[in-house]
């Protein structure tokens, strides 16, 4: 048989040269690294081998598999591990993942079960605390079994509704590892904590976790303060709220709030420290030296908007 | 089985890919491959 090998530091035309005598059927086997998990389809080819299965990532393997059965030929994908070593739990899991995402739209689950695997941690991981930009692990969460259920129920646009306001205070929000050791306990419990509103609710729930799992460390005291901001946020209609040492900028869902002459007497009672910018959104002028500071000012700034937006005495 | 696979898929005139995670393990297979499956 005509062997090709291909690999991702080949000059790229020579890449493009081999493919594109493989795809002419110049070659039977294609031998390479992961550089042909894109491109070009090739429906002749239809059978798959993935050397060391347990070296690469969920994703990855789904879309090496991706890579044949794409024509009305029976495909064969064949995953080989060392014969000698035992791989890793997470290697193994990968692949018992692989195994079950057999249906259509398995590439959303795949998502979240990559996640699930690797952890959160190269999305909120400590070398990243300062870049929790648009998607925090909750809300990413929160957006993707919105998008499942949407789809399953054949609902095209999102619904109204159901929106979740976005808080960026750049540092770590997370459920550590080493708090809670199991994977599906910490994932249903991220679960719950987006769907608590209340700070009845917010206290209870970290309540349960000091019992269950001891004292609260640093993050997910954070992850409970986000929270209680999130449900102020739905109160004072507010979409995004982005916190740094200087202060807050605050945006309203569709630029609008309940009580609008209100929210100008609070801006103004603030004097220069606040204003309105020409984009319609609010800024807080604050020195926030610690993290600890931004997320009681941003805490204490919701509540307050919260009140004003439900008619109620700003205290 | 990976050369019955491999020999099954040229049989019916098909091709095959055949991945590995690093660039180092390229020879290993290719040594494989001209051993068992070269005709």
């Amino acid at each position: 048989m005509k062997v090709a090998v291909a690999h991702g530091q080949m000059p790229p035309t020579a890449i493009e040269d081999i493919m594109s005598a493989f795809y002419d059927g110049k070659y039977d086997i294609l031998l390479s690294t992961t550089i042909i998990e894109s491109g070009l389809d090739i429906p002749t080819a239809n059978t798959l081998i993935v050397h060391r299965a347990d070296m690469f990532g969920l994703a990855q393997l789904y879309q090496l598999r991706g890579r044949v059965g794409r024509s009305k030929l029976r495909a064969y994908a064949l995953f080989t591990l060392p014969a000698q070593q035992k791989i890793t739990a997470q290697a193994e899991r990968r692949l018992k993942v692989l195994q079950s995402l057999e249906t259509l739209g398995a590439g959303f689950q795949l998502a979240s079960h990559d996640l699930d695997i690797r952890g959160a941690g190269n999305l909120l991981g400590e070398e990243q605390s300062g870049h929790i930009k648009e998607v925090g692990f909750e809300l990413y969460q929160s957006m993707l079994e919105e998008a499942i259920l949407n789809l399953k129920a054949g609902v095209v646009e999102p619904a109204a509704d159901r929106w979740s306001p976005q808080i960026t205070v750049g540092m770590p929000v997370l459920i550590p590892e080493d708090y809670v050791a199991d994977l599906a306990v910490r994932l249903s419990l991220y679960r719950r904590l987006a769907d608590l509103d209340t700070d009845d609710e917010i206290d209870n729930f970290a309540a349960e976790l000091r019992d269950r799992f001891g004292v609260l460390p640093d993050e997910v005291r954070y992850l409970f303060k986000i929270a209680a901001i999130k449900g102020y946020c739905r109160r004072a209609n507010v979409e995004k709220v982005d916190a740094g040492p200087k202060g807050a900028v605050i945006t309203f869902r569709d630029n609008k709030f309940a009580q609008p002459d209100r929210l100008v007497y609070f801006i103004r009672q603030h004097g220069q420290a606040a204003r309105v910018r020409p984009d319609m959104k609010v800024v807080f002028f604050q020195e926030w030296e610690t993290p600890e500071e931004r997320l009681a000012g941003t805490t204490e700034i919701l509540r307050q908007l919260a009140n004003l937006a439900e008619d109620r005495k700003a205290a | 089985m990976i050369r019955e696979a491999l020999l099954r898929e040229r049989y019916r005139g098909g091709q095959a890919f055949y991945v590995v995670p690093r660039i180092e393990d390229l020879a290993g297979v290719k040594d494989f491959l001209d051993k068992h499956v070269r005709r």
